[in-house]
């Protein structure tokens, strides 16, 4: 096609390897670093990892010492403090999940995702046996299932609009009730999440699970009868 | 919609070829969703591999756009401008070519319609007036039809071709003439916005002072600049006759004749220190209309001369540079696409739902904040728009612009939102080419 470009001035072509040489310092400076970072964030997880090794073992120890103590005052005050401590390992493993989230150039780790979730029922759990041991305490929790729908189509934008105004309703709700509710993802193939979704009978997402009644939608008007269904009395 | 002209006007290949450009944009925006890391990747390997080229040839070559000195033997040479309709405005650029610096005498010639009595007068030029016709809007390009008429009537070597809007300094062509070499076929001058009130104005202010800068000298680096300006260059009579003057059918003449000029073995420089200056669109609407022009030239003109890419006859401009923009233009209609069509689609059908949610308990509100973007666009487009700032610095201080602080939200938008519109207008223009759209050369 055409004729030749000819010119009085040639254009060096080394300029083409050069940049080919300079990109591949690039290159592998940039995956060094991924590496170095990657390193960085394996040390962080291993250390997730042994302070909830630390917290089983705490749990264990506790669970041990409950067996001993007679009073139930005692009783209580070892479980709030079990509580506490079970409170803290979470409070960080979720700084870490939004940090990690809000920093991600990969996704977030799953296997991370996945023990935050698995702190949580446990958090719950251990909320179930001081409302039923120490009824004094008056605490009470629930469950909140919210939904995870990872392909980009319009039904997943309808199902986070209905999460976000259903979180502000649960929020509300347990605010007036002085309630606290567990976050979880609303899927099946987790087995204990499966085996609590079954136990309730929860069959979509947004949905709260309080006081083994489960709720898919708030009413417009949140009443005392309301609350009430819900072994909740207003202040 | 001008279902004749879908098949008649263009070839059927240009078609196809637009199709294809249509199908890969297609394919990137329903693929980036699943590829998101290998895209990212390998654009910006490219995008850096390219913005390395740029650096080390603009160090390079320092002195390949810098003034040359004038040949020996003195060449001939005519400033030629136009101007129909009564076109005062013509005045000034002919006073301006009147006081152009050569040393030899340089004639001046104005085609006309005959209309623009107020040059009758003038002693120093010369009037081709051509038949009314020619100017009328049964032309596709008037400006291609009337030079190419006119132009026929002049012997010289060179031609100093201006706008009718164009006012280029005193030294515009003897800046020029140095670089016409043996197969150095045009040589471009800078221009630069006259007009700059307006928040329109200034946005263009600043493109200009950004696409004339760095990118030209490197560009010229390469022997790869593929238009010949319009509004204010040098032409080679005897190059352009051999390529037989302006595609008239073409609404972009001026980068059109580029490519038969490059196709016929030649080179278009580009001269830093010859400077022009220009009205430019201060309407919306102008400005729409300009643009669209330029990209409906743009690709008419690749769709006609799409045997450059790759092709190893016009060494790096067929290889890498032509290629790359035609990459990258392809990446940035696509990413436009993606973004505007399927982040806005999402943020619409969330509110959508959000709203009714809401209504429900008797809240009427609205999130604003709710757009997904993708981990690695997001860095790439960071990267890009950090690496556009250094070269808009760069290129500013190269054009001897200063960024006061007038222009600093007009840099803000030229930096973040300018691109993306150009972008649409573009992605317009090439729906608008498909389909066959019978447009027309409009003087903006």
């Amino acid at each position: 096609m055409g004729k030749k470009l000819e010119s009085d001035h040639k254009v060096n072509k080394n300029i083409f390897l050069a940049a080919l040489l300079f990109l591949l310092i690039f290159i592998v400076a940039g995956y060094s670093g991924i590496m170095l970072y990657d390193s960085y964030k394996k040390d962080t997880l291993e250390y997730d990892y042994s302070l909830l090794n630390q917290q089983v073992l705490l749990d264990d120890l506790y669970d041990n010492y409950l067996e001993d103590v007679n009073s139930q005052d005692e009783k209580c005050a070892i479980l709030v403090n079990q509580l506490d401590s079970q409170l803290e390992v979470n409070k960080e493993l979720f700084e870490r999940l939004t940090l990690i989230n809000k920093n991600a150039i990969v996704d977030t780790d799953n296997k991370l995702k996945y023990t935050y979730v698995l702190t949580n029922i446990k958090l719950w759990l251990h909320y179930n046996k001081i409302t039923k041991e120490c009824k004094d305490l008056n605490l009470t929790s629930g469950l909140y299932f919210y939904p995870e729908v990872k392909s980009d189509n319009s039904k997943r934008e309808m199902l986070y609009a209905k999460t976000i105004v259903f979180q502000k309703k649960l929020q509300e709700f347990d605010k007036a009730c002085n309630y606290d509710s567990f976050a979880l993802p609303y899927l099946s193939y987790i087995p204990i999440l499966n085996q609590i979704i079954s136990d309730y009978n929860v069959t979509q997402s947004p949905a709260a699970v309080v006081n083994g009644k489960v709720i898919y939608e708030f009413p417009k008007d949140m009443n005392a009868e309301f609350y009430a269904s819900y072994g909740c009395t207003l202040k | 919609m001008n279902f004749k002209s879908l098949f008649n006007k263009n070839k059927i290949s240009n078609k196809l070829f637009l199709l294809f450009i249509f199908i890969v944009i297609a394919m990137f925006v329903h693929y980036s969703f699943k590829l998101n890391w290998f895209l990212f990747i390998t654009l910006s390997a490219i995008f850096l591999y390219m913005t390395i080229i740029f650096i080390f040839t603009y160090f390079l070559y320092p002195e390949i756009s810098k003034t040359k000195k004038l040949p020996a033997k003195l060449p001939q040479v005519v400033a030629v401008t136009y101007a129909f309709n009564d076109w005062t405005a013509v005045r000034y650029t002919v006073e301006k070519l009147k006081k152009l610096k050569y040393p030899k005498k340089v004639p001046i010639y104005v085609i006309t319609d005959g209309t623009c009595k107020f040059l009758d007068s003038d002693k120093d030029i010369t009037q081709i007036v051509l038949p009314k016709k020619y100017f009328t809007g049964n032309q596709i390009n008037v400006k291609a039809t009337i030079m190419n008429l006119g132009l026929k009537k002049i012997k010289t070597d060179y031609l100093f071709c201006v706008d009718g809007d164009t006012l280029p300094n005193a030294d515009a062509l003897i800046n020029m003439v140095g670089f016409m070499t043996k197969n150095v076929a045009v040589v471009n001058g800078i221009l630069l916005p006259s007009n700059n009130k307006n928040f329109l104005e200034k946005l263009q202010t600043l493109e200009y002072n950004f696409s004339w800068g760095i990118s030209l000298r490197v560009l010229s680096a390469l022997n790869s600049i593929s238009v010949a300006v319009g509004g204010m260059c040098l032409i080679k009579k005897a190059a352009f006759d051999k390529v037989g003057g302006y595609d008239e059918t073409n609404v972009t003449e001026d980068r059109e004749l580029a490519y038969r000029l490059m196709e016929e073995g030649y080179v278009i420089r580009c001269a830093e220190s010859s400077r022009g200056y220009t009205e430019v669109p201060n309407t919306i609407k102008s400005f729409f209309n300009q643009r669209f022009r330029w990209y409906t030239g743009e690709i008419a003109t690749i769709c006609k001369h799409k045997k450059f890419l790759f092709n190893h006859n016009q060494d790096v401009f067929g290889l890498i540079v032509l290629p790359y923009t035609f990459i990258m233009q392809i990446v940035g209609v696509a990413l436009v696409i993606k973004m505007l069509f399927f982040n806005f689609k999402n943020w619409l059908i969330f509110n959508y739902y959000y709203l009714l949610e809401s209504l429900k308990y008797g809240v009427l509100s609205l999130q604003f904040s709710k757009f997904v973007y993708l981990p690695s666009t997001t860095i790439m487009g960071g990267m890009i728009i950090c690496i556009f700032i250094i070269f808009a610095l760069l290129s500013f201080s190269f054009s001897d612009f200063e960024l006061k602080p007038k222009y600093y939200f007009p840099f803000f938008i030229f930096s973040s939102l300018y691109g993306a519109g150009l972008l649409g207008i573009y992605i317009y223009s090439m729906i608008r080419e498909f389909l066959g759209s019978d447009y027309r050369w409009v003087k903006s």
